[in-house]
């Protein structure tokens, strides 16, 4: 780290909140104070605590099941996420979630679990899908009450396969249509796309260089239906906090209301809800 | 059964050394952490849905914290 101060000010002494020319050998053991930690880290002296009333479920990297992938993968682990969302939906500070996703797919079961614990969410939820939302990350991106796709974002609709290869047991073809349905379905139950549509896209050829598919940036996804809107984290918030304050004053408990499986009390913005 | 747009190569190939993680529990929050020198931990990712823990020094990734639990 370079000696001068960037700001070209005299210090005589450094400045209670650290300055950029601390060095790390300076600061005490177990990594210094938190003003150093902080540049050190995130390039700022100090970092401003808040309390919030909606939490952030991050789904980043491959979405990881069943199997532990080898290290080198950033993963999502179901048995982070689930109990997570069991903490959401039970306790009564938290009024919202907000979900990102960076992903680009993986366990098919553990994503579909996670679509269904969010679309079983009786709070309002709003997702965004920021760099991408392939594969499994498509029904996790539907599952929110609303999602939105920022405009660089990209959604890749394809088959369910394993590396391209031709399957020539009729029961292996049979298992996986039977997963791939379940995907279709959810997807389909739970966004505007239309069933047809959707398979439509999955098989289309041209797109991809080594699979069938399509590849849908943004405002695509939206054109489909698949996506609620385009927009950021902007929009999203202000969206989740809309429908936080429309259902309940946060100085007085919930009304009671029925809530059915898959539907939270959000406004209903799903048209294509059981049509396949 | 994976549904990934990476190739299945890529994703099941264990060549790049990555330090060996661990998970820990710490006031309620999952840390990601890799062992540190001097028997500490080194926090590698902090996995919670309160955006605030994010905000708070105590949990930032980078830090360096004692693996006896003292915090």
């Amino acid at each position: 780290m370079p000696r001068s101060n960037i700001k070209g000010q005299d210090f005589t002494d450094d400045p209670p909140w650290g300055t950029m020319d601390s060095e790390p050998e300076q600061s005490p053991p177990r990594g210094g104070t938190d003003e150093t930690q902080n540049i050190q880290q995130l390039g700022t002296p100090d970092v401003p605590s808040v309390s919030s009333d909606v939490h952030c479920l991050s789904i980043i990297g491959q979405v990881e099941g069943h199997m532990v992938l080898p290290s080198q993968n950033k993963t999502t682990k179901y048995e982070h996420v689930i109990p997570q969302l069991v903490a959401v939906e039970q306790n009564s500070d938290i009024r919202g979630l907000l979900i990102l996703l960076n992903t680009v797919g993986g366990d098919v079961e553990a994503g579909l679990a996670i679509s269904e614990m969010i679309a079983g969410i009786s709070k309002p939820t709003v997702s965004v899908v920021l760099g991408g939302g392939h594969s499994i990350g498509i029904p996790i991106a539907v599952a929110a009450d609303v999602s939105y796709i920022a405009p660089s974002a990209t959604m890749t609709i394809h088959p369910i396969r394993l590396s391209g290869q031709v399957l020539g047991v009729p029961q292996t073809y049979e298992y996986l249509d039977k997963m791939q349905d379940r995907v279709v379905q959810f997807v389909v139950s739970h966004s505007g796309i239309d069933g047809k549509e959707y398979r439509r896209l999955m098989f289309r050829t041209g797109q991809l260089a080594r699979d069938i598919g399509t590849i849908l940036v943004g405002n695509d996804a939206v054109q489909e239906r698949l996506i609620d809107r385009v927009g950021g984290i902007g929009q999203a918030v202000d969206h989740l906090y809309d429908m936080m304050n429309s259902i309940n004053n946060p100085h007085q408990p919930p009304p009671e209301q029925p809530v059915g499986p898959n539907q939270g009390p959000g406004p209903p913005l799903q048209p294509g809800r059981g049509g396949s | 059964m994976l549904w990934t747009i990476y190739p299945m190569q890529t994703v099941m190939s264990g060549q790049t050394d990555t330090p060996r993680r661990r998970e820990i529990s710490r006031d309620g929050r999952l840390l990601m952490v890799s062992e540190a020198q001097d028997g500490n931990y080194r926090i590698e990712r902090l996995i919670s849905t309160d955006p605030a823990d994010y905000l708070d020094p105590q949990w930032q990734p980078g830090r360096i914290i004692p693996s006896d639990g003292t915090i």
